[in-house]
Formats: C-alpha cells, sequence, structure tokens
C-alpha cells in the first residue's frame, strides 16, 4: 500500500509539515469563535452598564449586578 | 447588481447573511478537507524524485497561495473602503490579517520542513522564500499599525494604505521563481494547459487548495461579524440584537 503508511524516511518532516497546518486550522476556527463570543459578551455587558437596565439573561453580569432597573453606571458594580 | 452591492454592504445585513455564510463554507471546507489529506496522503503515488516527502505539496501549496490571496483580499477590501468609504471593507480588511499572518507562517514552516529533506537546508534567502518571510512581516505591520491607533478610523485609514502598499509584494512572491534563479520550484499549477503533475496527484492538491479556500471564506465571514457587531455597537439593529435572547455563539 502506497502513501503515508510507506513513507521513506520523510515520516517526521510529514508529520511536523501536516500537524503545523492542522494547528493552523484548528487554531483558527478556535481563535474566531472565540473572538465573536468574546466580543459578543462584553459589548452586551457595555449596552447594561449603560442603560442601566436589567441585565440580559445569561450574560456574565446577570448575576453580579448590584443596582437595580433604573441605576446608572456609578451604581452598577460586580460582586467580587 | 448594484442594489445588491449596496445591499450585501449594509452591516445588518451582512451579519445575518456572514451567519449562514460561515456554516456552509465551514462544514464542506472541513470535509474537502479530509478527503484531499485521504488522497494526498494515502492514494497519490509517490514522486519518482521525491519519495514521499512531495506529499508536504498537499499543505505547503494551499497555504502558500492562501497566504497570497488573503493579502491581496485584504489589499482590495482597503482600498475599497479608502476609495468608496464603505465601514464593511475595512471590517474584511482588519479580518483578513490574522488569518492571512497564520497560514503565511504555515506556509513558511511546510516549506523548510520540505527543504531540509530536498535542499539540505531548512532556509535559504532565496527570493520566494524572502519575499513570503516578507509577506509574514506585512501582516504582522498591517496588525501592529492597527493596534498602534486608539481612533479606528485612523486605524482603517493607515492600515488600508500600507496594505495597498504591500501588496507589490504578492507578484513579487508569485513571479520571482522566474524572475530569478531561484532553489524553489518552478510553476507547477498555473501552467494549466500542461501541468507538471500527474493527474493522480494532482487531484487531492486542487480538493486541498478548494478545501483552504472555503475555510478561510468562512473563517473570515465569522470574524467579520465580529468585527461588524464592534463597530456598529452604536446603531439601533446592533444593540436590538445584543438586547435579544440570541444565543452568544456563532452559528455553528
Amino acid at each position: 500500500m502506497n502513501g503515508i503508511l510507506a513513507v521513506d524516511g520523510y515520516t517526521g518532516y510529514l508529520v511536523i509539515a501536516y500537524g503545523v497546518t492542522a494547528l493552523v486550522v484548528v487554531g483558527n476556527l478556535v481563535a474566531a469563535r472565540r473572538q465573536f463570543r468574546r466580543v459578543h459578551l462584553r459589548l452586551r455587558e457595555q449596552l447594561e452598564r449603560r442603560s442601566g437596565r436589567r441585565p440580559v439573561p445569561g450574560s456574565s453580569q446577570a448575576s453580579g449586578r448590584v443596582g437595580g432597573a433604573g441605576g446608572n453606571e456609578a451604581t452598577v458594580g460586580r460582586n467580587q | 447588481m448594484w442594489n445588491w452591492f449596496f445591499k450585501l454592504a449594509s452591516p445588518p445585513h451582512f451579519y445575518a447573511l456572514a451567519g449562514k455564510l460561515s456554516y456552509w463554507l465551514l462544514v464542506p471546507a472541513i470535509l474537502l478537507l479530509a478527503i484531499g489529506t485521504w488522497g494526498g496522503l494515502i492514494l497519490a503515488p509517490p514522486d519518482y524524485q521525491q519519495g514521499d516527502a512531495f506529499r508536504i505539496i498537499y499543505v505547503h501549496v494551499p497555504s502558500a497561495y492562501l497566504s497570497m490571496l488573503i493579502y491581496v483580499t485584504m489589499a482590495v477590501a482597503g482600498a475599497i473602503g479608502l476609495i468608496w468609504r464603505i465601514k464593511l471593507a475595512h471590517a474584511v480588511a482588519a479580518s483578513c490579517a490574522p488569518i492571512g499572518a497564520s497560514f503565511t507562517f504555515a506556509a513558511l514552516v511546510t516549506g523548510a520542513v520540505w527543504g531540509k529533506p530536498m535542499w539540505g537546508t531548512y532556509w535559504e534567502w532565496d527570493p520566494r522564500l524572502t519575499a513570503e518571510l516578507i509577506l509574514l512581516f506585512l501582516y504582522f505591520g498591517y496588525m501592529g499599525l492597527r493596534g498602534a491607533f486608539e481612533n479606528l478610523t485612523q486605524a482603517d485609514r493607515a492600515s488600508a494604505v500600507l496594505a495597498i502598499a504591500g501588496v507589490v509584494n504578492v507578484p513579487i512572491i508569485h513571479f520571482s521563481v522566474i524572475w530569478w534563479a531561484s532553489l524553489h520550484q518552478g510553476p507547477t499549477l498555473s501552467k494549466l494547459e500542461a501541468p507538471s503533475i500527474s493527474g493522480d496527484m494532482l487531484w487531492p492538491l486542487l480538493t486541498m487548495i478548494l478545501a483552504f479556500t472555503l475555510f478561510f471564506l468562512g473563517i473570515l465571514a465569522m470574524r467579520v461579524r465580529a468585527e461588524v457587531l464592534e463597530r456598529e455597537v452604536q446603531s439601533r439593529w446592533a444593540q436590538d440584537m445584543l438586547r435579544g435572547a440570541s444565543p452568544v455563539g456563532v452559528d455553528l
């Protein structure tokens, strides 16, 4: 059987080349997903702080906000 | 045609479209990557001179091709943003840079790994290799320049000028093996009327090139969504979308 199972002494080179490419492909996928999640979450939190309304369900501030509806940025904080 | 173009340039329309596109581009891309890898590693016969080391071509060539394609995309998007002041174009350009840098890095590493058994060295200051390394520095420079500005409009304009100026490096990379005496092999695929590669070896390569292209477009769609959202956070549609109960994750 030709191919990867019969590589003539080049296994190490092939593993490095395909490994680096796989890392780049997976890395791009993970980085793009993380970037979207991070931006989405950060903007939601900014929006909540600015509007001073009740936090959007699911955001990280939903349980950390001490200010209620009608509050402003000075009254809104996180329980840390 | 113009209506379609203007509709596409509208951030809310593009945001919604990119969410669907990223899925429909990435799924076939991953399938084609699997098929191309199988074809390249298992089905393609060994090269009569290079033996099995030639199989690096299936990751090296698509990475190198993508590094240039992404740079051209970035420069064209930057030019569109500068000339027609379309914000979406700047978002596209900014999103291209990290993807392009990563594939340029992959092209350089896979090239070096291929060079060692074939040329006896990982690196040579050959015109093709040097120009590809300059491309990586151009990507780094582009990202560094963007990061140096507090003001987004200034960052967009300055980085677009750099992207446009740097695009001259792309034909240098492509034609370097023809213009100068080079250690790097000459063109294989661009001679479509008589490619210097057997059909058994060619189809996995074309499959991988298609897979990489679809992958780039899918990742670009994901990244542009985040970029658009960040830029449009003051607009009504983005605030409505952020306040809504839509899932935080991407459509994948």
